[in-house]
């Protein structure tokens, strides 16, 4: 129990790595969300919160898999702001449980001519933030199930819904080109 | 490896490459880093709350260090006091060794210290006029800035900003109003944010850069106690 409270030098002074390298990247990417310098600043607040407690998480700081998970953690605290506020599109759980898991209807008309990675590709840029940052946890960062529910204040059952729904419907695409 | 799971693995695998490129896609599209950098200075307020973050995890570090050395100071004297029982002696020693190795492990005994202020905080005038009800409540001495904020009963919050003269201060001029005005013959900006309950006033002399700010939770100051505030800093 101790452990988990306790902070080694170690992990101060990564933490303040962390800090002065991605404090303006996050503060760059929350702004470009949120539109609001004010709210920018408390969800970069919230952001660099949000690592402290996951820390062990985070491997070498220069590495692009961290920067991938800090951008993730970012723009998750910044879509989850939106929804709270104004229900984004992009991450409202309303429609979760309809079909679309994209955010154009018709994904299939813009990469069905597509190679195969390509295509996934494609179809990835088009995913709903809900179902991408829990796949970009899982398959980038190598989190589990458990972890990412953790990490972004969900049940494990609903991690794992959106990861499985998520794949399962990017690989029924890619079937379906494949008999086109 | 039957066909399934090798299809399964394959795609697996693809869909890792797909979502790492997708992110690399996202990333470059951003700023360079000097541009990240130049596009916003943070607020006084944003930096002092980050710091009071450092501040706070340290203070967590320190009050369980000394809940460790308590504890095993306890178990000690409850050592001294058991009966002669071998068994329990045994495990209290292995509890004992198990609690000194988490403390060595998680307080280096070369702890950093503090960062040596850039400003001589020795120096820095304070206030000598508050409001009535106005306490300190904290102090912060770091490399880039040196502050004190007071409160009151009602947690309204006025906070004064020491920065070395070399800073780059910036400040939301969305959020608030501004206008140019005098403090102890130095040129000032005075900044209101009357919705937010918001004051604050800047301007430098020869040694550094000062920032007075008032945070109302249940009333807005009146102004010319706030300057009264700023002009009992000398």
């Amino acid at each position: 129990m101790l452990v988990l409270v306790f902070d080694t030098s170690e992990e101060r002074d990564k933490f303040q790595l962390l800090y002065e390298k991605y404090r303006s990247l996050i503060f760059y990417i929350l702004k470009s969300i949120v539109h609001d310098s004010w709210v920018a600043e408390d969800l970069t607040q919230d952001t660099f919160l949000k690592l402290s407690r996951h820390l062990n998480k985070i491997g070498k700081i220069e590495q692009p898999e961290t920067r991938y998970y800090i951008v993730t953690i970012a723009k998750h605290l910044a879509f989850d702001y939106l929804r709270k506020e104004k229900n984004h599109p992009s991450y409202s759980i309303e429609n979760e449980n309809q079909d679309n898991i994209f955010t154009e209807e018709n994904v299939m008309a813009f990469c069905i001519e597509m190679e195969e990675y390509d295509m996934l590709l494609a179809l990835i840029s088009k995913l709903k933030d809900i179902y991408k940052i829990p796949l970009q946890l899982k398959y980038i960062n190598g989190l589990s199930t458990k972890e990412i529910a953790k990490v972004l204040d969900l049940s494990p059952d609903t991690v794992k819904k959106r990861i499985t729904r998520a794949k399962s419907q990017l690989q029924q695409l890619l079937n379906e080109r494949k008999v086109v | 490896m039957n066909a399934t799971s090798s299809k399964t693995a394959n795609f697996d695998d693809m869909l890792r490459r797909a979502l790492i490129e997708d992110s690399k896609n996202y990333l470059s599209d951003l700023p360079t880093k000097e541009e990240l950098e130049n596009f916003h200075q943070f607020s006084p307020k944003f930096i002092q709350s980050m710091n009071q973050l450092f501040r706070t995890r340290q203070k967590h570090k320190r009050a369980i260090h000394s809940l460790v050395w308590a504890a095993l100071f306890g178990i000690i004297l409850c050592s001294f006091l058991l009966s002669q029982n071998e068994t329990a002696k045994a495990s209290l020693s292995a509890f004992i060794k198990e609690i000194f190795d988490i403390e060595n492990t998680l307080i280096p005994t070369q702890e950093k210290e503090e960062p040596i202020p850039t400003l001589d905080s020795t120096h820095i005038p304070v206030p000598s006029f508050l409001p009535d009800g106005f306490k300190k409540t904290d102090e912060i001495f770091s490399e880039s800035f040196v502050s004190f904020s007071y409160q009151n009963d009602t947690d309204d919050t006025i906070y004064m900003n020491y920065y070395p003269l070399s800073s780059q201060i910036s400040v939301d001029n969305e959020r608030f109003e501004w206008a140019a005005t005098t403090i102890n013959g130095h040129d000032a900006y005075f900044m209101t944010n009357e919705d937010g309950m918001e004051y604050m006033l800047m301007w430098r002399d020869s040694t550094r850069i000062y920032s007075l700010g008032y945070q109302g939770k249940s009333v807005l100051l009146d102004k010319d106690t706030f300057f009264q505030i700023a002009e009992s800093i000398k």
